[in-house]
C-alpha cells in the first residue's frame, strides 16, 4: 500500500500559509519570469486561489491580462524561501506515519505504508488525519492511497480531499480510465497533440492502438500509460534525515550573567565536535541564535577560517564575542548550529601565503569587531564612485574572492576601465590625511571664497585658496550629495582641505602634507 | 561684433545619448544669456545643425548657427571640428559619410590620413578629455601629446588649431591647463575656453546621467564613475566664462576672433537640385512644354484656349522659379514606375498643377477641380514643391527605390531620415531601467498604458500605482521627473518612410550620409523638415497598400477575362450609382480611406452621391473637423439644417462648394489672399503655420500679419474673430484639397472595385495584408456577408496566395496559415504543378513538411481532400517519416476511432491556424446564450428605439481612441451580423480600463442612439463576454 500526499499549488501555499488571509482572495503566484529572451518581464500566471480562478482568471495569463478579469487580484512572486520551509515542515511531519517516504516533487511526498496497519484497516481515516494535521500548519493536502506509487500519486491529484484506489475504495482501471490525460502530466508537445485528437481521458488513449501510438508519439507516450500500471513498480528514493549539528537549548530560568552560558557553550560544543568527528567533518561556520524574554533574538554567524572541530578553538571564538555582548533583557533561548565542512584543502597562489593560524587571526578580528563594530573592521575598498572618500569595509576572505574573480573576467566593463583610467592617473602633490569623521568647522566666505576658519582644531585667516571643486550624485534618491570643495592655507603655512556640505554647513576634510 | 565669448563646442541631444537638449533649446538658452552665436559639435553628424539653423532663422534673426562635429578619429580619440567655409563644409560632410558607410551603425571611424585629404576650409580644436592631446596628458603620455598636436597643426596649419581650454570646477583641471598652455606655447597656437556644454541649463544633467547610463547599458546605481561629477556642462554666458578664465582672457577673446572667421552658415548649402538631361537641341523649359503640350493632347483630346492659359500660366511659374529640371525628373520616375508596371499616382499639392496632370504624374484633372495652383506653387515660395508619389508598398515600391539609387549612384540619393523620439511608453521603460526598477513594473506600465501620451504628472503618478510601484517608492519622484525632462528628446535616427533627396553633385557634401538598417539603403542625417528647411528637395515615394491591392485586383480581373477586365483606375465608370448606394450604407470595410469608424459614422449623414462628396468625405473626418460626438457644421448645411455662412461675403466664391466651411488648406490661403491681401510668400508662410508640423508660434506670428491685413481692409474685429476661429477649428487640420481629391479616386476605385468585382477585390485584400483597419478575419466575414463563399485553405486546390474560383468563390491562399513556412508552401504548390496528391501518405512523403507545418494543416482542415477529416488527417500526418529515406511510406489504410472535431473544436483549430474561419462567426456558437440573456445582435440596433437601453456583445475588432477625442474611446465590436459600434465616455473607459484593452470579447450595457441613420450605444458599463475557448483574435488598436 502506497499514499502519495500532494500539496496542490505548493508554491502558492507556501506563501499563503503564513499569509491566511488572503486564502479567500483573489491571489495570484507568477512564475520567475525568464531572464535574457524577450520575453522577459511577461511572466504569466503559475497558481491561483480558486477566488482568482472564480474571477475568471486563468493560468499562463499575464497579470495585466488577470487584472483585467479581476481588479482585486493581488500578485505574488515565487518566494524559494518560503517554498524551503514548507517543504522542510512537510518532510518533518510526514515521519509519523512511516520512516519510509519519498520527496518526489516540490510539495508531494510518497509514502511507503506496508508497515502501517492503520492504512492497511481503513486508509480513508488515516487520509483525513492527514490532511487535518497539515491544515494545522496552513497547508491544504490531498491525499490518495493505492498499492502502486504511480496510481497514488494519480489518486492524491485527483482526491477531494482523499481517493482510495483499489483494495477497499474504487476500482483501479475505473479510476484510470477516467482520469484526464494531464494529470499524467506529458510533455507540451505530447499534450497538444492529445488535445487535437481529441484524446481527454487515460481511458480513450488506452483504447487507441499502441503500436501505432508509439509510431507517431514515440516512447514518451508509452511510458506514460505504462507508469500507471501495477504492474511497473519503481523503488521509492527514501529521505533520510540530515545529521543536524544543532544543539537548542531553551532555559526555566532567564540566563542573566555570562557563566551559565559559557558552560552551556561548552557542553554543546562537545557535542556537536563528537557528531562531527563522526562523520569525519569539521565546522566550517558556527551559527548562534539568542532568545530573550521580550521575544526578540539575536543572530551571528561566525566563519572559522581553517575549519576545525576543536572545542577549545571553537568556544574561544564564542567566548571573544560574547565577552562583550549586553542585552537589554535576560536570556531564555540558546542554539549553536555548526556548519559542516571539509578540512581545509588550499593551494595557494605564487605570492599567496598562508596565515600562520587563521583561526587566531578570525580570532582577533573578532575582538576588533567587538570592541570597534561589526562595520569597522576589514580592508576599505573604495567606490567607483565621484562621492569623496566613499568606501565600504570588505571583509578580508571577501576581498581576496573577488581579486581573483576579476583577474579572471577578460574584458573590462566601461566602469572597470574607468575605474582603471582613474587609478592610472597619479595625482602629483601634497599627500592628504583625511579626518575621519570629518570634523564640523565654521567658514567666513566672501564673494571669492571662504576668508577664516573660525571654529574647530585648526583656524585662523586664509591666506591662499582654490577652489571651489564642485562634486555632486546619486539625485536619484534620498542619499543625494553635494560638496563644494575649496584647498585653503592658513596664516600658519598649514593647508587644508575644506568642504561646503550644505549651505553655510562646513566640514574639514583633511590636512595636505 | 562686440560680444565679449562666444560657445564653440556644444553637443545636442541630436548627439543620440551625448547631449541632453535640443538644438531649438541650446539655441534659446544661447540667446538668452546674450549671445548670438553657437558653435554646435554632435558627434560623428551634422544631426541638429539643421534645426539649430531653422530655430535661429524663424524665431530669432540675426543669429548664426556654427557648423561643426566632433569626429571619432580611428584610435577612438575625438577631434572637434568646425566649418570656416562651404567647402570644410563640404569636406566634413564626406569625411562623416565615408566613415559611417563603410562602418556598422553607430561605428564609424574616420582614418587620420583622411582628415588628411580633407581638412581645407575646417578649423580645428583639440577637444575635451576625450580629444587626442587631452587623452595623451591625463596617461602622462607627454610625448604623445605633443606629437598628436603636431600632427593636427600639420594637417591644419597653425592658423587653423586651437588649443582647447576648459573648466569645470574638477579638481585635477588645472594640472591639464598648465600642461595645454605649455603645449600652446611649444607650438606658438592660441588657446581657445569652451565649456563643451551638453545641455542648456544645469538641471539637464539629469537626463545626460540617465543617458550615460543607456550608452554603457547599465543603470544609475552602477554607473559610479561613468556619471558626471557635476552639472557643469551647461551653456554658460559670456560674464561666467570670463570669470572662470580670468588668468587666460586671450582664450575668452579667441572665442570671438574664430567666430568671426567662421562665416559659413547653412544658408550657403549650395545644394543643387540634379539637372535633367534635355535631348540635343532642347533646353529643360522647352522639354517640358513639349512634353506637357503631348500629355495635354492625350488627357483632353482638344486644348481649349482655357486650358492652354492655364498651363501656359503654370509653365511660366515653373521656369520663371528654374522647377522645370525638377518636374522632369519626377515625371521620369513615372515613367519608370510605368516600364517596371508599377502603378503610381501623384498626390499632394502636386495634383493642383495641370501640368502634373498632364505629364501623368497626377490623376487629379486640376482645371477640372478648379484647383488653386498657388498652393502647390507661387513666386514668392522659397521651397522646393512637394510631389508625392504613391506606389504599392512592399517590392514594387523597393524596385522604384531601389531605382533612384541607382540612376544616382553614387552618393546622390538617401532617404530622410526620421528621429525617433521619446515617448510615453519608450520614456518609462528606459528610464525605468536606468533607475534600476524591476522590469516586471516596467512591462505591466506599458500594458497599462495603450500606446497614448499621458498630459499631466498626476495622471502618470496614477498609472505608475497601477503597475505596482509605490507612491512612497524612494525613486518615484526621480522617475516622474526624468520621465517629463526626456520625453520627446531624440532617441535613435530611423528613416522616413519614403522621402528621398537626391542631388546630382553628390548629395555626400550636403549632409552626411549614413547606412540604413535596410540593406541597399542609405540615410541623410537630416529630416524631412530639416531638409525643407534648408531647401533641399525631397520625393516622396510613399507605399500604399491599396495601392497594391488595386494594382493586383486589375491584374486578376484581367487575367479572369470573360468581360471583367478593367484596364486601370482610368477605365472605372465614374458615378456608377450602385457604388455610391454602398458608400452612402457605410458598407465600406475594406475601402480605402473611408472604412475607419468615423468615416462610416459620417457616410450615412453625408451621403455621397458624385465624385466631389467623396472628396469632402475623405478630407472632414480628421482629428480636428471632427471631435468625440460633434456633427460637423458642412454635414448640418449639407442636410439643410443650417444655411451656409460665408462668414463675409467676399468668401463666397472660395467658400461655396463646401456651404461656408474652410474644410482644405486651399481655401484657407485664397481666403487670407482675398481677405487680407496675403502675398505669395506670405500665403507660403501660413501654408508652413497649417501643415502638418503645426508650431503655434509660426501660427501666430502669421495670424499677427493676417489681422493686419483684415484691419487695413476694414474688416470688422467679430468677423476677424471668426476667420481665426473658422481657421483654427477646421483648417489646421485639413488636407490640401488636391491631395483628398487623389485619396477620393483611390477611395472610389476601391469601392467600384468591391461593388462590381467583390471576389477580385477581397482576394487582392487579403493577398496585401497588412493594410487597412480590419483583420482578415473581418474582411473574410464581411466578403461572405457580400454573398461570397469563402473557401478554405487546402492543399489540394488552394495555391500561394489567395485566388479567385468562380465570380462568387474565393479560395484561401496557402500563405494565409501560420507557421507554414514561404518555402514549404511554394514546394507544394510545385510539386502539386508536377502530378496531383495520390494520397495523404504520397503529400507527405514528397512535400516532408515538418512537424508543426503538418499538424497546422491538418488541423485547419487543408488535408481533408486527403483524409476523413481533420481528427484522421491529425492521426495520419503524426506519422513519422524517416528524413532521407525515400522508399518510406506512410501506411495510409488504418483508420482511427478518433471522433471528428465539435464545431467550436474546429473554430478553435481555424483561429489558431489561419487567425480566422471560414465557418460561422464565433458569436454564433454563444448565440443561443446571448438570447437567452437578452443580448443584442449588430443587425437589429437599426430596429431598435434612439435612448432604449441595451446589452450588445461581440469581439472587439477595432479600439480607437484619437488624441482629440478627450479621452473617449470608439469601440467596435463584430458579430455575425455585423459590426455594432460604441461610444465609451472617458470615465467609463477609465473604469473598465483593463477589461477593455485586455479583453477579446465584450458585453456592452448602454443606451441606443440613432442619428442620422447613424446607430451606436453610449456605453454605461462593460464586462467580459465569457467564451470557451481563448481564440487568438486580432483587432485594430489605438493608432
Amino acid at each position: 500500500m502506497y499514499g502519495v500526499l500532494v500539496i496542490p499549488n505548493f508554491f502558492l501555499q507556501a506563501q499563503l500559509r503564513i499569509q491566511t488571509e488572503l486564502w479567500k482572495l483573489p491571489v495570484v503566484l507568477l512564475e520567475e519570469a525568464s531572464k535574457g529572451n524577450k520575453d522577459r518581464g511577461k511572466a504569466r500566471i503559475l497558481q491561483a486561489t480558486k477566488a482568482a480562478l472564480n474571477a475568471g482568471v486563468d493560468l499562463g495569463m499575464t497579470a495585466t491580462q488577470g487584472q483585467a478579469r479581476c481588479g482585486e487580484l493581488q500578485v505574488l512572486y515565487r518566494s524559494s524561501e518560503d517554498e524551503k520551509t514548507a517543504e522542510a515542515m512537510l518532510l518533518d511531519r510526514i515521519d509519523l506515519w512511516t520512516p519510509d517516504f519519498e520527496a518526489t516533487a516540490p510539495g508531494v511526498c510518497t509514502l511507503d505504508l506496508l508497515g502501517n496497519g492503520e492504512a492497511r484497516r481503513s486508509p480513508e481515516r488515516l487520509g483525513k488525519k492527514m490532511v487535518r494535521l497539515f491544515a494545522e500548519h496552513g497547508l491544504q493536502a490531498q491525499v490518495g492511497f493505492a498499492s502502486h506509487p504511480g496510481v497514488a500519486l494519480l489518486a492524491a491529484r485527483q482526491a477531494a480531499p482523499v481517493l482510495v484506489v483499489g483494495a477497499v475504495g474504487m476500482e483501479e482501471v475505473a479510476f484510470l480510465n477516467q482520469l484526464p490525460v494531464q494529470a499524467l502530466m506529458p510533455s507540451a508537445d505530447l499534450q497538444e497533440v492529445l488535445r487535437l485528437w481529441g484524446v481527454s481521458t487515460l481511458g480513450q488513449l488506452r483504447a487507441l492502438p499502441a503500436s501505432e501510438l508509439v509510431e507517431r508519439l514515440g516512447p514518451e507516450v508509452m511510458a506514460l500509460i505504462e507508469g500507471t500500471q501495477s504492474r511497473r513498480r519503481r523503488l521509492l528514493k527514501l529521505v533520510r534525515p540530515p545529521s543536524l549539528f544543532l544543539q537548542q537549548m531553551e532555559f526555566e530560568h532567564p540566563v542573566e550573567t555570562l557563566e551559565p552560558l559559557l558552560f552551556v557553550i561548552r557542553r554543546m560544543l562537545e557535542t556537536l565536535a563528537a557528531r562531527l568527528a563522526a562523520v569525519h567533518l569539521m565546522a566550517g561556520e558556527i551559527y548562534l541564535t539568542l532568545g530573550f524574554e521580550d521575544e526578540t533574538t539575536h543572530e551571528r554567524n561566525f566563519r572559522v577560517p581553517d575549519p576545525s572541530r576543536e572545542v577549545d578553538l571553537l568556544f574561544r571564538i564564542l567566548h571573544t564575542y560574547l565577552e562583550n555582548f549586553t542585552a537589554e533583557t535576560p536570556m531564555v533561548l540558546l542554539a549553536l548550529e555548526a556548519m559542516p565542512s571539509r578540512a581545509l584543502a588550499h593551494q595557494f597562489e605564487l605570492f599567496e601565503s598562508s596565515l600562520r593560524d587563521p583561526n587566531r587571526f578570525s580570532e582577533t578580528l573578532a575582538r576588533l569587531e567587538a570592541l570597534l563594530g561589526e562595520d569597522r573592521v576589514g580592508t576599505p575598498e573604495p567606490l567607483a564612485t565621484h562621492r569623496p572618500d566613499a568606501f565600504v569595509m570588505k571583509p578580508f576572505q571577501e576581498i581576496s574572492r573577488t581579486d581573483q574573480s576579476r583577474r579572471r573576467s577578460k574584458k573590462p566593463t566601461p566602469l572597470e576601465a574607468a575605474r582603471q583610467a582613474a587609478a592610472d592617473t597619479i595625482r602629483l602633490g601634497l599627500p592628504l590625511r583625511r579626518f575621519r569623521p570629518p570634523e564640523r568647522i565654521t567658514v567666513m566666505t566672501e564673494k571669492q571664497g571662504p576668508i577664516a576658519i573660525l571654529s574647530g582644531q585648526v583656524q585662523g585667516p586664509v591666506t591662499q585658496q582654490r577652489g571651489p571643486w564642485l562634486l555632486s550624485g546619486e539625485w536619484w534618491h534620498d542619499a543625494l550629495w553635494a560638496f563644494k570643495e575649496w584647498d585653503v592655507q592658513l596664516e600658519d603655512g598649514g593647508v587644508y582641505r575644506i568642504a561646503e556640505v550644505e549651505k553655510n554647513q562646513w566640514i574639514l576634510v583633511g590636512a595636505y602634507g | 561684433m562686440a560680444e565679449p565669448y562666444t560657445e564653440l563646442h556644444a553637443r545636442s541631444a541630436l548627439s543620440f545619448l551625448r547631449g541632453a537638449s535640443r538644438p531649438e533649446d541650446l539655441v534659446r538658452q544661447t540667446a538668452a544669456l546674450g549671445m548670438t552665436a553657437l558653435g554646435l559639435c554632435d558627434r560623428d553628424g551634422v544631426y541638429g545643425t539643421a534645426r539649430a539653423q531653422y530655430a535661429t532663422r524663424e524665431l530669432i534673426s540675426e543669429f548664426h548657427a556654427i557648423v561643426g562635429s566632433e569626429l571619432t578619429m580611428e584610435d577612438e580619440s575625438v577631434v572637434p571640428l568646425l566649418a570656416e567655409t562651404r567647402l570644410g563644409y563640404q569636406n566634413l560632410c564626406r569625411l562623416i559619410t565615408r566613415a559611417k558607410l563603410r562602418a556598422l551603425k553607430n561605428d564609424s571611424r574616420v582614418l587620420w590620413s583622411e582628415l588628411e585629404e580633407g581638412a581645407e576650409g575646417l578649423v580645428c580644436l583639440t577637444g575635451d578629455e576625450e580629444g587626442p592631446i587631452r587623452r595623451a596628458l591625463a596617461a602622462r603620455e607627454f610625448e604623445s601629446a605633443a606629437t598628436s598636436l603636431a600632427r593636427l597643426m600639420r594637417i591644419f596649419g597653425r592658423e587653423r588649431v586651437y588649443v582647447e581650454v576648459q573648466r569645470h570646477h574638477v579638481r585635477g583641471e588645472e594640472w591639464m591647463i598648465r600642461r595645454l598652455r605649455e603645449l600652446a606655447e611649444q607650438f606658438r597656437l592660441p588657446l581657445l575656453a569652451t565649456n563643451g556644454a551638453c545641455y542648456a541649463l544645469p538641471s539637464g544633467r539629469v537626463v545626460f546621467d540617465a543617458f550615460t547610463c543607456q550608452r554603457h547599458h547599465t543603470h544609475l546605481d552602477e554607473a559610479g564613475i561613468l556619471l558626471a561629477s557635476n552639472s557643469q556642462r551647461y551653456l554658460k554666458g559670456a560674464s561666467e566664462m570670463k570669470g572662470l578664465f580670468a588668468d587666460l582672457p586671450e582664450a575668452i577673446t579667441n572665442t570671438v576672433r574664430l567666430r568671426e572667421r567662421l562665416t559659413f552658415s547653412l544658408r550657403d548649402l549650395g545644394y543643387q537640385f540634379p539637372t535633367y538631361p534635355a535631348p540635343e537641341g532642347e533646353t529643360v523649359a522647352s522639354f517640358l512644354r513639349i512634353q506637357t503640350d503631348i500629355g495635354a493632347k492625350k488627357r483632353y483630346g482638344r486644348i481649349t484656349s482655357k486650358i492652354r492659359k492655364q498651363l501656359d500660366h503654370e509653365l511660366a511659374i515653373i521656369e520663371k522659379l528654374g522647377f522645370c529640371g525638377y518636374f522632369l525628373i519626377v515625371w521620369d520616375i513615372v515613367n519608370t514606375c510605368r516600364e517596371k508596371n508599377v502603378m503610381v499616382q501623384g498626390r499632394g499639392s502636386a495634383a493642383n498643377s495641370a501640368v502634373c496632370y498632364c505629364l501623368e504624374i497626377t490623376a487629379a484633372d486640376a482645371i477640372k477641380h478648379e484647383l488653386f495652383f498657388e498652393r502647390f506653387l507661387s513666386e514668392g515660395r522659397h521651397s522646393w514643391p512637394d510631389i508625392d508619389l504613391d506606389l504599392p508598398s512592399g517590392d514594387r515600391r523597393e524596385s522604384i527605390i531601389q531605382s533612384v539609387y541607382e540612376r544616382f549612384r553614387p552618393n546622390g540619393a538617401a532617404m530622410t531620415a526620421n528621429v525617433i523620439t521619446y515617448r510615453g511608453r519608450s520614456a518609462m521603460r528606459e528610464m525605468g531601467k536606468t533607475l534600476n526598477l524591476p522590469e516586471d513594473t516596467l512591462k505591466r506600465f506599458s500594458d497599462l498604458y495603450g500606446g497614448h501620451g499621458i498630459a499631466d504628472t498626476g495622471e502618470l503618478r496614477k498609472r505608475i500605482g497601477l503597475a505596482g510601484l509605490s507612491a512612497q517608492h524612494p525613486r518615484l519622484p526621480a522617475l516622474l521627473s526624468l520621465y517629463q525632462k526626456v520625453y520627446g528628446l531624440p532617441r535613435h535616427l530611423g528613416q522616413h518612410s519614403g522621402g528621398m533627396i537626391i542631388s546630382d553633385k553628390g548629395l555626400d557634401s550636403v549632409v552626411p550620409l549614413e547606412p540604413a538598417s535596410m540593406p541597399n539603403r542609405v540615410v541623410a542625417q537630416w529630416d524631412k523638415d530639416d531638409c525643407e528647411d534648408l531647401g533641399i528637395i525631397k520625393v516622396d515615394l510613399l507605399g500604399l497598400g491599396m495601392m497594391s491591392a488595386l494594382q493586383d485586383c486589375f491584374e486578376l480581373c484581367r487575367t479572369r477575362g470573360n468581360g471583367r477586365e478593367i484596364d486601370g483606375m482610368a477605365a472605372i465608370p465614374p458615378d456608377d450609382p450602385a457604388t455610391y448606394d454602398m458608400i452612402q450604407k457605410a458598407d465600406t470595410i475594406g475601402l480605402f480611406q473611408i472604412e475607419s469608424r468615423a468615416q462610416m459614422a459620417t457616410l450615412p449623414r453625408l451621403r455621397p452621391r458624385r465624385f466631389y462628396d467623396l472628396v469632402v468625405e475623405v478630407a472632414i473626418i480628421r482629428p480636428g473637423p471632427i471631435v468625440g460626438n460633434m456633427v460637423h457644421p458642412y454635414i448640418e448645411r449639407r442636410n439643410g439644417r443650417e444655411e451656409p455662412d460665408y462668414i463675409d461675403p467676399r468668401f463666397e466664391p472660395v467658400l461655396k462648394r463646401t456651404l461656408g466651411v474652410p474644410l482644405f488648406q486651399e481655401q484657407v490661403l485664397q481666403m487670407a489672399v482675398t481677405i487680407a491681401n496675403f502675398s505669395g510668400s506670405e500665403a507660403e508662410e501660413l501654408r508652413r503655420a497649417i501643415s502638418f508640423n503645426r508650431s503655434e508660434e509660426r501660427m501666430q506670428k502669421v495670424l499677427l500679419k493676417l489681422r493686419a491685413g483684415m484691419d487695413k481692409n476694414g474688416v470688422s474685429k467679430e468677423t476677424q474673430g471668426r476667420i481665426e476661429e473658422a481657421i483654427h477649428s477646421f483648417a489646421l487640420y485639413g488636407f490640401p484639397e488636391s491631395h483628398a481629391i487623389s485619396f477620393a479616386l483611390l477611395a472610389y476605385a476601391s469601392a467600384w472595385l468591391k461593388r462590381h468585382r467583390a471576389a477580385e477585390f477581397y482576394v487582392s485584400l487579403l493577398n496585401n495584408y497588412p493594410m487597412g483597419f480590419y483583420s482578415r478575419a473581418t474582411l473574410v466575414r464581411d466578403a461572405k456577408a457580400h454573398g461570397l463563399r469563402v473557401k478554405p485553405v487546402s492543399v489540394i486546390d488552394s495555391n500561394l496566395e489567395c485566388r479567385v474560383e468562380a465570380d462568387d468563390i474565393i479560395r484561401l491562399g496557402l500563405s494565409q496559415t501560420k507557421a507554414l513556412s514561404r518555402s514549404t508552401a511554394e514546394r507544394l504548390v510545385m510539386l502539386r504543378q508536377e502530378r496531383p496528391w495520390n494520397d495523404l501518405p504520397d503529400f507527405l512523403a514528397r512535400v516532408r513538411p515538418n512537424k508543426k507545418e503538418r499538424r497546422v494543416l491538418a488541423k485547419i482542415g487543408a488535408l481533408n481532400g486527403l483524409a476523413e477529416h481533420r481528427r484522421d488527417a491529425l492521426w495520419k500526418a503524426e506519422q513519422r517519416v524517416v528524413q532521407g529515406d525515400f522508399f518510406a511510406k506512410v501506411a495510409n489504410d488504418t483508420t482511427t476511432e478518433l471522433p471528428p472535431m465539435s464545431s467550436m473544436e474546429r473554430l478553435d483549430a481555424d483561429y489558431a491556424g489561419l487567425g480566422l474561419t471560414t465557418g460561422p462567426h464565433p458569436m454564433a456558437y454563444v448565440r443561443e446564450h446571448c438570447q437567452a440573456a437578452n443580448i443584442w445582435k449588430a443587425s437589429d440596433l437599426e430596429q431598435g428605439r434612439d435612448g432604449q437601453s441595451i446589452v450588445v456583445a461581440g469581439l472587439v475588432i477595432c479600439r480607437q481612441r484619437p488624441s482629440t477625442a478627450n479621452g473617449h474611446l470608439f469601440l467596435s465590436l463584430e458579430d455575425e451580423t455585423g459590426v455594432s459600434n460604441a461610444f465609451v465616455p472617458a470615465p467609463t473607459f477609465e473604469r473598465y480600463r483593463l477589461v477593455i484593452v485586455q479583453e477579446p470579447f465584450l458585453k456592452i450595457h448602454g443606451r441606443l442612439q440613432h442619428a442620422d441613420n447613424v446607430t451606436s450605444v453610449y456605453t454605461h458599463h462593460v464586462s467580459r463576454m465569457p467564451f470557451k475557448t481563448s481564440l487568438g483574435t486580432e483587432s485594430h488598436d489605438f493608432h
